[in-house]
């Protein structure tokens, strides 16, 4: 009985341990030089181009640009950076964040 | 009626960064008092773009250039709620009268321009030179936007600009317009104090 629950709960660990990187991840970067939308249109074209990016959204008033990963990709802070300086722009930061795009984008 | 016709088919642009984003495909079109212009580049980098530049100088005898420019940014400041940048250009091509024959010609320009999400200033100097013609163009502009838009809304600014063009009648041009943007979509309308009409579009792809 013993063992059979510490298996089960090595199935479960395991199963856990699986579906983390399958879960929607956002990013938000924080952009320095973002003040003409007209001419933040490289980071939308850009990064739309990314398999593993589902949805962008640009916010010049907090200075973000938030990623919404697809389910089990990933898209690499170095890509971001190169993608935002291919755009014209300074990144500043990088993070990942628990709240969804949807939520992230609302503030 | 065929000379504004003309004119709103061709483009005066000290509008817009004359280098976009790694990849793009840049059209500005457009009027500006006596001068029109016509350009279309490629940026092959954040920091650099070739493509076609032509200006016309409408006058007694139209002056005409056509050409291939290279641009380049020199330097960009990304500041946390502002940008300013330094770009420059060079050119070479065919210039000459409408209708009497072309000769090669250079054309070079340096710009300079600040802004943030409520101000906006800029200065634009360009000079054209062949055998037959040999023009310079000097602007200065200043803006504000009334509000702050966010990325996916219209912007709107209101800028006053001043534009010299060496050899025209008309010593200064002082020219109020009205800039909107959304988008990849960038247009001006504005006129000069003499009543001739200014008119600019742009599209990024």
């Amino acid at each position: 009985m013993k063992i059979l629950f510490i298996n089960s709960l090595l199935a479960l660990s395991a199963t856990l341990a699986h579906a983390a990187p399958d879960r929607v991840v956002t990013v938000k970067a924080t952009v320095n030089g973002m003040v003409c939308s007209f001419c933040a249109q490289g980071i939308l074209a850009h990064f739309k181009k990314h398999p593993a990016v589902s949805n962008v959204h640009v916010d010049l008033t907090r200075k973000l640009v938030l990623l919404e990963e697809r389910k089990g990709k990933s898209i690499t802070d170095e890509e971001i950076t190169k993608y935002i300086k291919k755009s014209g722009f300074e990144p500043v930061k990088v993070e990942r964040v628990k709240e969804s795009f949807e939520q992230t984008k609302a503030g | 009626m065929k000379s504004i016709s003309i004119s709103l088919l061709l483009a005066a642009t000290a509008a817009a960064h004359p280098v976009a984003f790694e990849g793009a495909y840049q059209l500005m079109f457009g009027t500006a008092g006596s001068v029109q212009n016509l350009e279309f580049y490629r940026s092959y980098s954040a920091q650099a773009a070739w493509g076609l530049h032509a200006m016309r100088f409408a006058g007694d005898e139209d002056e005409i250039f056509t050409g291939l420019q290279h641009n380049w940014l020199l330097k960009r400041w990304n500041l946390p709620s502002a940008q300013a940048n330094v770009y420059t250009g060079l050119g070479a091509g065919l210039a000459g009268e409408a209708g009497n024959g072309a000769a090669p010609g250079g054309i070079g320009f340096f710009r300079a321009d600040y802004e943030t999400r409520r101000v906006y200033t800029a200065f634009d100097a360009k000079w054209i030179e062949s055998a037959d013609v040999s023009r310079g163009v000097f602007s200065a502009a200043a803006g504000i936007a009334p509000y702050k838009a966010e990325f996916d809304q219209l912007n709107t600014w209101l800028i006053l600009q001043v534009e010299h063009v060496t050899g025209m009648e008309d010593k200064l041009d002082i020219i109020p317009k009205v800039r909107f943007f959304k988008g990849p979509y960038f247009l001006e309308l504005g006129s000069t104090l003499s009543g001739k009409p200014v008119v600019n579009f742009m599209i990024h792809f």
